[in-house]
């Protein structure tokens, strides 16, 4: 074995080396990288934005107001149709005869065919939108935004931020009513799927630019 | 969300997970200077040791979640940044040689060594042989890790020592005379 007089020495020596800094700029290339996993992530995050249902009220406004528009197509027609006086006589007999074949038909026929109605209730299964779902995603994305160089760059950065705030603002406002006056109420409803959905436009809008 | 600079390594390593990116240059910060260095004494090349330390950094922020805490993780980093080193530099294939124990020959360091010779004489030193004195006697790895890394036996390991540093103590005597 070999032998190492006065180890202490280069002991010593050793320790007394120079230590070396890497250059400034070594730390940007490590975080451009890591911010391309980042908009990976975002890019993720993106692609699996939920979808939101509309409230059922929202619907049955539609199928209301599409009803009474195809009443009101009806009676325009109606009232539209040529009137022609011999086409009206040939009309009534037609319907006489009808009239008459349905009134002999069922004297003759006695109770043989019976009519029955069921009736059933059916059960309004409630929606449930959970509302705080794509919070950390809009945090995420809107922090990403405000610290983004390209960013802070476009014109409509100040506006961008100051919209979401607003509307951060007004869907907090929405939830502490829904919170004390009840959660069903369609109107909050509707207005907080429209909050979300400007939210969701102004955050795909965001993202643009991280 | 406390300061970065005020968090332990548990919060720091915590925060580094949630891809907080303060909490990511704070731990660059508190390694960059001690593992550009070990990156610097293997590679013995400035630049490379910048590609080596930017792609190691990438790895341990990539993997931190697998950091075990079975080390430190200052360790823990190390061994990235050396494996990182190890896979840049063009490996000469290190020859099995004499083993230690077979070396009858003495080493005396003297009373005094100057440590700008010294640092002279470790850059001077062919890359197998300064490797294996960097990660021994800079680094404190033992002859077996040193052996796993490099893929040798341990005997080679020691001789391998024995020889970078005969060699130290001749560049540094030449030196001295000059």
């Amino acid at each position: 074995m070999e032998k190492e007089q006065n180890k202490a020495i280069l002991k010593k020596a050793l320790l007394a080396l120079p230590s070396y800094h890497p250059p400034e700029d070594l730390w940007h290339g490590i975080e451009k990288e890591l911010g391309k996993d980042s908009n990976q992530d975002l890019s993720s995050a993106l692609a699996n934005l939920p979808s939101y249902r509309p409230p059922t009220q929202i619907w049955e406004g539609i199928q209301g107001a599409l009803e009474q528009e195809s009443l009101q197509e009806t009676k325009t027609k109606l009232i539209q149709f040529p009137i022609r006086r011999g086409w009206l006589i040939a009309a009534s007999i037609a319907l006489l005869l009808t009239a008459s074949w349905i009134i002999y038909s069922a004297i003759n026929m006695g109770s043989a065919e019976k009519v029955s109605y069921a009736s059933s209730t059916i059960e309004v299964v409630p929606y449930d939108i959970n509302f705080q779902e794509d919070e950390p995603m809009i945090i995420q994305v809107s922090d990403a935004f405000e610290r983004s160089p390209l960013a802070q760059s476009q014109s409509n950065y100040q506006s961008l931020m100051d919209n979401l705030n607003e509307l951060n603002m007004a869907k907090s406002a929405i939830l502490e009513m829904m919170q004390n006056y009840g959660e069903e109420d369609p109107q909050m409803i509707k207005e907080l799927a429209d909050i979300e959905r400007s939210r969701t436009d102004i955050v795909m809008k965001m993202a643009r630019f991280i | 969300m406390a300061h970065t600079l005020c968090m332990t390594e548990s919060e720091l390593i915590q925060a580094c997970l949630r891809n907080d990116r303060l909490a990511q240059k704070e731990l660059y910060e508190r390694y960059n200077s001690a593992m550009y260095t070990l990156a610097y004494r293997i590679t013995n090349d400035f630049e490379m040791a910048n590609d080596v330390l930017q792609d190691a950094f990438i790895k341990v922020f990539r993997n931190l979640s697998k950091f075990r805490r079975e080390s430190t993780l200052g360790a823990w980093i190390k061994t990235i940044v050396v494996r990182t080193a190890l896979s840049k530099i063009k490996k000469e294939p290190i020859v099995e040689s004499l083993e230690a124990k077979h070396i009858k020959e003495s080493l005396n360091w003297g009373h005094h060594l100057d440590v700008e010779y010294l640092e002279k004489a470790i850059q001077a030193l062919p890359e197998g042989y300064r490797v294996v004195f960097t990660l021994i006697e800079i680094e404190g790895y033992a002859h077996k890790e040193v052996a796993d890394l490099l893929n040798i036996s341990i005997g080679t390991s020691k001789s391998q020592l024995f020889y970078a540093k005969k060699r130290l103590r001749k560049t540094i005597e030449s030196l001295l005379k000059i």
